[in-house]
């Protein structure tokens, strides 16, 4: 990896730029990634994040940004460490025994990983949807307003009832289950049941929404449905999405950022990775040169 | 690609990109040889080879169709990406440049049957003198596109985009030079429109050769240099951000 | 040749089956060009043979054992001077006891007429016999079984197929006499009750409220008068399982919960197989815990509330029998604890839910269905044991709600009115079976409701 690092080293552009923007926060000398790592209107930033399993090196120095209401894509070969950076930014890593993170990562310029920061509050904020549905074996309507009711959203059950039918809706399942609320949102479709965890995130009202694989357990015509909401749900939030799809990273991002075990290697408009990408392993890795 | 270290995990994948390659090289071969054929025959006035270059434009045509559809077919089936994704639009692109570049041979092979052929109109071939060192110059950047695709060379492809130039240059001087031959002799109009298609057919057939090149350089390094001077490509200018 | 002897002749011959007919397969598909155009791999020609030796003989050999003695005896019988013939059933089964002991040498309850001496040596002949003719009818029945299906070989026989299919014959007579075991049991425990019921009316039993089972054995009334009033002694179960299930569901639960949500790994593997040597302790151990040390300290407790306790309570017995099923609970629930998916805990902490929030609303929600599964199953260790309850809740069967009373329970009753030597069908010994019979109809119930229970909801998160 070094060695790759060293031939693309002229390469790396400033960031430096955007390091004023930063206050507060001091600056890790930047990795070696190609591409634009920085955007205008930042909603979260990562600067210089390590992430540890024990003695494994699972992330490495990775400093990026994610704007707002955009659609970033998080590729690479498997055991890259994708799903370890997304599960930074909710810090759903804190489940995990033995795993250390270091470096800053700020939401909204509050720094995620600060003492006074309740990981409760957070993932509030940043929600989150796994690679296989897993709704909860609880009827639907429950299932969204599992959210609402941890964190006291909705003052009465018609609020709630409010909350539910807006969060289904804009999940595009409302038509499809509003006879059946009280029915286990286990006994849905594969693609249904995702689309209700969307909804279920989008319940308690997140900033931003991390997608680990979301669709790799759907078929073609599920899939296509969960782009569609992953397109409109970009009005409104921000959304990073895992995946290994390259055709689903090039239809539903506006950036894209490659992994490669642990660095992250690059990160461009989704178009120019996929046109023209710079770096020889994005290029291998996307063209199918592996191996 | 193909002839580089580390091909696709897919090998049929490299040999499908191959296989484009080869057929874009067959048809190039096939359309230089028109090129030579149709300067012959204005040269020696024959019209029977004049005959035989519009004849076998139809091969051409059959490859542009191959081409095409190969390259639909890498689309619909291997969704290329990247510097894959740039070799068949560039593959594509070439196939069509080539079957026009081929069309204007065609044009050249109806002239000579007009000029020559027509017993009506007594040629003057001291009209087409500038005429044969275009051709010259159009075979040599039609063999030099078709070298920098085969090797996929930016610097041979940069050395066909600067060439053209010269070709360019070549056809006004020949334009002036005939209108000063039209100002001398008004009559002798109609042979003078003759001139003029041969020079412009072959200043056509140049411009192909130098898309043929830009599409290397697209297909390679990812830019497209087609509204670039051709002067201000230099090897920094490709490589740089 | 005695019997041992001859099976194990048998299987030497079934293993020679095995080795021939392996060969004779390898040695045919010679001509066939390889192994490989054989139908079944070699070993399965060889089994095939092995198989066609062995049951039919062993078949016979069962048949011959278990009517060899019916008609040897009969044989004597008929050779028996006519006077002994004419002889009652019950008499003419003392003589032929006498023959048999004659022939075994051992000593005779009558004088040794010449007649029974003829029909001693008579049986004897007869036995020796049937045991030739049987060792050369089965090992001859082996040699031809094996033999023809030696013979049989070739390529195209199918012999996986067939052997297969034996097996599968085998597999299903295997769990057949599993349950035939139960339903017998069940038989045999139902027929006694009905002779109970014939005595003691349904009702009485089991509406009774009274139990003093040994007033039946007075004089001989006939089990007439006797008090076999169940319902104390359900009461008395009912009362000492509720206090254990009181002890046993919140520690056990609990325990599962701290063991499969918060513990770590190192402790987790510590303390599981720890709370599960509860398990192994002997009840009879739990038992002298429980009256030695338990008890005495109930009721010091109780006298210092200026409570009157029993030496004997079913409060003590309760703790201890809580305590001795903790693992079952702690177990089980750990288990179906642990088999709830991650995903389930991930979804609810990508919400923003606390570990105790996941915990309450999400995962013992999802595990429900199989803690309740194992607490009934725990319910009906509680119910069926016994040990403890003798040392420590007494023998009196009382109806009494109150914990600090001595109490009795039905599998309690079962070994007291077992024990001792009364006639076998008297209405106490019957009264056993009675018992039995409704407990095995409680804990059956209760198992079949938690195994349904566990099913039914088992799925849902799939
Ligand atoms: N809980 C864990 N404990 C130890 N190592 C882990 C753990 N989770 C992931 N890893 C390691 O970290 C690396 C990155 O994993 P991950 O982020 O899941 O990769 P990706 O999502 O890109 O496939 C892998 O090499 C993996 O083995
Ligand atoms: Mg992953």
């Amino acid at each position: 990896m070094n060695a790759t690092m060293g031939t693309l080293s002229d390469a790396a552009t400033g960031v430096a730029g955007r390091a004023d923007a930063m206050d507060g926060l001091r600056i890790r000398n930047f990795s070696g990634t190609v591409g634009e790592v920085t955007v205008a209107n930042p909603r979260m930033r990562t600067r210089g994040v390590d992430v540890y399993y024990g003695d494994k090196h699972a992330i490495k120095n990775v400093t990026l940004d994610i704007g707002s209401n955009e659609v970033i894509a998080m590729i690479g070969p498997s055991g890259c460490g994708k799903s370890t950076f997304l599960r930074c930014l909710n810090r759903m890593n804190d489940t995990v025994e033995g795993c250390r993170v270091t470096g800053h990562i700020t939401l909204d310029d509050k720094d995620v990983y600060d003492r006074q920061m309740d990981p409760v509050v957070l993932r509030a904020q940043v929600g989150m949807v796994f690679q296989k549905p897993n709704p909860f074996p609880k009827p639907i309507y429950d299932n969204i307003a599992y959210g609402p009711r941890i964190h006291g959203i909705a003052a009465s059950r018609a609020e709630l009832d409010e909350i539910v039918e807006s969060s289904l809706r804009r999940a595009g399942l409302w038509d499809e289950v509003k006879d059946r609320l009280d029915q286990p949102g286990t006994g849905l479709s594969g693609g249904q049941q995702q689309r209700l965890c969307i909804a279920r995130a989008i319940a308690v009202s997140p900033e931003v929404i991390l997608m680990d694989e979301p669709c790799s357990a759907l078929d073609p015509i599920a899939t296509a449905k969960i782009e569609e909401l992953i397109d409109e749900l970009r009005q409104n939030y921000t959304i990073c999405i895992v995946t290994h799809s390259m055709q689903q990273a090039a239809r539903v991002s506006q950036r894209t950022a490659y992994f490669h075990l642990g660095d992250l290697i690059e990160v461009g408009e989704t178009t120019q990775i996929f046109t023209n990408p710079r770096h020889k392993l994005t290029e291998d890795y996307i063209t199918g040169r592996f191996g | 690609m193909n002839g580089k270290e580390g091909g696709h995990i897919v090998q049929r994948f490299d040999a499908q990109l191959g296989s484009l390659k080869d057929l874009v090289l067959e048809m190039g071969r096939l359309v230089l040889q028109q090129v030579r054929d149709a300067a012959q025959a204005l040269e020696e006035g024959d019209t029977g080879l004049a005959r035989q270059v519009v004849h076998r434009d139809r091969d051409i045509n059959t490859l542009d169709m191959k081409g095409q559809e190969l390259c639909l077919e890498l689309l619909a089936t291997r969704q290329p990406v990247a510097s894959d994704l740039r070799f068949v639009m560039a593959m594509s692109q070439a196939v069509n440049n080539l079957e026009r570049a081929a069309d204007e041979t065609k044009k050249l092979g109806y002239v000579v049957s007009r000029v020559y052929g027509e017993n009506d109109l007594q040629p003057i071939p001291s009209l087409f003198q500038d005429a044969r060192h275009m051709a010259a110059s159009a075979v040599e950047l039609l063999e030099d596109a078709l070298e920098a695709v085969e090797e996929l060379d930016v610097d041979k492809a940069v050395a066909v985009v600067q060439g053209d130039e010269q070709l360019n240059e070549a056809f006004h001087a020949g334009l002036r030079r005939l209108a000063t031959f039209l100002f001398e002799d008004p009559r002798n109009v109609r042979h003078v429109i003759e001139a003029v298609f041969v020079l412009k057919a072959l200043e056509r057939v140049g411009d192909h050769a130098t898309n043929l090149a830009e599409f290397v350089i697209y297909a390679v390094k990812g830019k497209d240099v087609r509204y670039v001077k051709a002067e201000h490509l230099s090897s920094g200018f490709l490589d740089a951000g | 040749m005695s019997t041992p002897l001859l099976i194990a002749a048998l299987l030497v011959l079934t293993a020679v089956a095995y080795v021939l007919g392996r060969r004779r397969s390898v040695a045919v598909s010679a001509g066939a060009g390889g192994i490989r155009n054989l139908h079944s791999l070699p070993s399965y020609y060889g089994s095939y043979a092995a198989l066609w030796c062995l049951i039919p003989a062993l078949l016979v050999l069962a048949l011959w054992v278990a009517f060899r003695s019916t008609i040897v005896t009969e044989l004597v019988v008929r050779d028996l001077p006519q006077e002994m013939q004419q002889l009652g059933p019950d008499r003419l089964g003392l003589v032929l006891n006498d023959v048999r002991n004659l022939t075994s040498g051992n000593v005779v309850s009558r004088e040794v007429t010449p007649e029974l001496r003829a029909a001693a040596d008579h049986l004897k002949s007869l036995e020796r016999t049937s045991a030739a003719a049987m060792a050369v009818v089965v090992l001859s029945l082996g040699v031809i079984g094996g033999g023809l299906a030696w013979r049989q070989i070739s390529p195209r026989l199918r012999a996986r197929n067939r052997v297969e299919a034996i097996v599968n014959v085998l597999l299903i007579v295997a769990s057949l006499i599993a349950i035939f075991t139960t339903v017998g049991i069940v038989l045999s425990v139902l027929f006694e009750s009905i002779l109970f019921f014939r005595t003691v009316p349904m009702t009485s039993f089991l509406f009774g409220l009274d139990w003093s089972p040994q007033i039946a054995l007075r004089a001989d009334q006939a089990g007439s008068s006797g008090a076999f009033g169940a319902v104390p002694l359900f009461t008395g179960t009912l009362l000492i399982s509720g206090i254990a299930m009181l002890v046993a569901v919140p520690i056990g639960l609990m325990a599962a919960i701290y063991l499969s949500e918060y513990a770590s790994r190192e402790f987790r593997a510590v303390a599981k197989p720890v709370l599960e040597v509860l398990a192994g302790i002997p009840t009879v151990v739990y038992g002298f815990f429980a009256a030695l040390t338990v008890a005495p300290l109930v009721r010091d407790a109780g006298v210092a509330l200026g409570l009157e306790v029993a030496s004997e309570s079913a409060l003590a017995a309760g703790l201890v029998m809580g305590i001795m099923i903790i693992p079952f609970v702690s177990s089980l629930s750990d288990d179906v604890i642990n088999a709830v998916p991650q995903s389930m805990r991930d979804a609810s902490y990508a919400l923003g839910a606390t570990q105790s929030e996941t915990v309450r609303q999400v995962v013992l929600p999802a595990a429900l269905p199989g803690i309740v599964g194992s607490i009934l199953l725990a319910v009906s260790r509680a119910i069926g044991e016994t040990m403890i309850v003798v040392m420590a809740a007494g023998l009196s069967a009382k109806l009494t709600a109150n914990p600090l009373d001595s109490v009795t329970t039905v599998t309690v009753q079962i070994v007291t009115l077992l024990v001792g030597d009364q006639e076998f069908d008297s209405p106490k010994t019957l009264a056993a079976f009675a018992l039995g019979l409704v407990l095995f109809v409680v804990t059956l119930g209760l198992n079949v409701i938690a195994l349904h229970v566990v099913r039914k909801y088992r799925e849902q998160y799939e």
